[in-house]
């Protein structure tokens, strides 16, 4: 697959604020790439500058090995679904999609074919002539969708585009985006600091904090091989927990033994930090000469998770299942190396 | 208690204040001056007892069609100019921080405090053959020796626009303040270049609060007789003028009252339009 958007050194200051600090990506052509963060990250920053509706003070932006940098927003081949969808809320669905194909000049048939197409994959026929006013939030995001799409964009900017929806809705938005995104086969870059929604629909994902990306990866190996301390704990729940390498994997600070995962290795004797999924712990019955006391227990139906506390260290452990301990009860620990990931912050 | 504001009962007597200040403060002098115009003039600038068509038939005088004319092209063209400014300067109020659209609607607002004629006279001392306008204009020598800016159309139309802009200038930005900018990011990300952005998406936007401003810059042009007075001279009168000659110094009043019963249906048939689009266009919006 080529590079289809490049973003090269590119940094974005808000008087002493670094919004972006020196980021460098390179997004491939049909892929769905997501910028996630906290909000203040720069992914909107970044999204922004993308659309062209702002401008970096270094670096540069390719798009299909051309520099759009200076280009401005009406003449990239880039569209964007807005946050809050911005119709224009005076036309009804249908011109809303015709708006961007009649500026660049469509004749009357084309303009046509395209429209019902567009109108039939966001599946909206039945409402082509009502006015946005008359939407659900769900169809106003499908036809904001299509008014983009239809230009045939390169590269299709996402702002949160679910942001504003309820939790069923969005999650079901979510199938339907990614079955569109087969459909259409158009790069997609997805903005959202949910980072269900991103693991969920990415093929690949930038994790962005305070300006920089922290780690770009597929979600699975962003949620397995954390880069940074920042990443194993946005992308999930995790333990972050400090220790001392000895053969065969690290004696935690609390005294329990944590097993490397294969083709991991520490020269015995350095400081480590580790990143300890709460799912690849292990829960078993305990007697009073142990340290640990389950403190807290909290069902999520298909699991149960535990705070369990001792030594001055504090786990978050899930356990498939409904509640198999009480609070207060004794318990041992055991760390799986399926979930164990080796931090960079050693020692620091 | 809670229900107290509900229902076609409450409806009725919350509205009954505001119906009632309209039947007696509009309805029953529109109604007075209209009937005026079918009495007969008495000898003493009253009127006479009966029924008469004498200033109905008056309408038909034939110096009324040029000055209808002018009433008219000159209402239209200060309104049209009045909202020309008034949709850029909206737009960028509306664009301004907070703090700064406070300190500017006030400096709109301040020409209010001095009294309206005292506004126009200052115009007469601007425009003045000797004024500095005029001074400065023929230093430059831009405006020849014998080129008056005072007592033609171009001096009436100046003034009409200085004395009504405000009154376009604010509900255009009451509308642009409520308007959402991101659907101009929005076009402008569709291809729309900068005109097309104003016209097909920020026009339609605040269009309601435009032709609200119209419609109050049209209605006090075309009743106006202070400004085509005062620097008009003798060839720029407008309907205005003739109503007040009839008036005051004809001491006709049916035929005052008649002039004016014929602005103020055409005014009401206008605002009627206006009242039947925005029902139209609030159906459609599913409202």
């Amino acid at each position: 697959m080529d590079d289809s958007l490049v973003i090269d050194a590119v940094s974005r200051r808000f008087g002493a604020l670094r919004a972006l600090d020196d980021v460098s990506l390179s997004i491939r052509e049909g892929e769905i790439f997501s910028l996630l963060g906290p909000s203040g990250c720069g992914k909107t920053t970044l999204l922004r500058l993308l659309a062209g509706f702002d401008a970096p003070e270094a670096g540069r932006i390719f798009l299909a090995g051309k520099d759009i940098t200076a280009l401005p927003p009406e003449h990239r081949p880039v569209n964007t679904v807005f946050q809050n969808y911005a119709l224009f809320p005076h036309l009804s669905v249908r011109e809303n999609i015709a708006f961007g194909p009649r500026l660049a000049g469509w004749s009357r048939s084309e303009l046509r074919t395209a429209i019902d197409r567009m109108l039939a994959l966001v599946k909206l026929e039945s409402h082509a002539d009502c006015k946005p006013a008359q939407l659900s939030g769900g169809q106003k995001q499908r036809t904001a969708l299509a008014r983009a799409l239809v230009n045939r964009p390169r590269v299709l900017l996402l702002d949160e585009p679910l942001a504003a929806l309820d939790l069923k809705l969005r999650q079901h938005l979510l199938v339907e985006l990614a079955s569109l995104h087969r459909e259409v086969g158009t790069t997609f870059v997805y903005v959202t600091h949910d980072q269900g929604e991103a693991m969920s629909l990415s093929h690949r994902i930038a994790v962005m904090n305070r300006g920089r990306v922290e780690q770009v990866d597929e979600p699975e190996r962003l949620y397995r091989q954390p880069a940074t301390a920042f990443v194993a704990a946005f992308i999930g729940n995790t333990n972050i927990v400090d220790g001392r390498a000895e053969s065969g994997g690290v004696r935690l600070a609390d005294g329990l033994f944590a097993p490397l995962p294969d083709g991991v290795n520490a020269a015995s004797g350095t400081s480590l930090r580790l990143s300890v999924r709460p799912e690849h712990m292990r829960l078993e019955i305990g007697g009073l000469e142990d340290p640990w006391r389950v403190a807290e227990v909290v069902f999520g139906g298909p699991h149960t998770q535990y705070w369990v506390e001792g030594r001055g260290q504090r786990w978050l452990i899930q356990q498939p299942g409904p509640p198999a301990f009480a609070r207060g009860a004794a318990v041992q620990l055991r760390v799986e190396s399926a979930g164990v990931s080796l931090l960079p912050e050693a020692g620091s | 208690m809670k229900h107290v504001f509900r229902g076609r009962t409450t409806e009725w007597l919350l509205t009954t204040p505001s119906l009632l200040w309209l039947a007696i403060f509009f309805a029953l002098p529109a109604g007075l001056i209209l009937m005026a115009a079918f009495r007969p003039a008495d000898l003493h600038g009253g009127l006479g007892d009966g029924w008469s068509l004498a200033a109905v038939h008056a309408l038909a005088d034939p110096s009324y069609p040029a000055l209808w004319f002018r009433t008219l092209w000159l209402s239209l063209v200060a309104t049209l100019i009045c909202l020309a400014l008034a949709l850029p300067a909206g737009y960028h109020l509306a664009r301004l921080p907070r703090r700064r659209q406070g300190v500017i609607l006030l400096l709109i607002v301040l020409p209010f405090l001095t009294n309206f004629l005292i506004r126009v006279f200052a115009w007469k001392t601007l425009l003045h053959p000797d004024g500095p306008l005029t001074r400065l204009l023929q230093n430059c020598g831009i405006l020849s020796e014998d080129t008056l800016l005072l007592y033609n159309s171009g001096a009436v139309l100046a003034v009409l626009v200085y004395v009504h802009l405000p009154f376009a200038l604010l509900p255009v930005y009451a509308a642009a303040e409520r308007f959402d900018f991101c659907l101009l990011d929005a076009a402008r990300d569709l291809g729309a270049g900068a005109w097309k952005r104003f016209w097909s998406v920020f026009l339609p936007g605040v269009g309601a609060g435009a032709g609200a401003g119209a419609l109050l810059v049209l209605t006090g042009c075309l009743g106006q007789y202070v400004v085509p007075q005062l620097v008009g001279g003798t060839d720029n009168e407008m309907i205005g003028n003739r109503i007040v000659q009839r008036a005051f110094s004809d001491r006709n009043l049916p035929e005052a009252a008649a002039l004016s019963g014929v602005l103020l249906i055409a005014l009401l048939l206008v605002l009627m339009a206006q009242a039947r689009k925005r029902r139209h266009s609030a159906r459609e919006a599913g409202l």
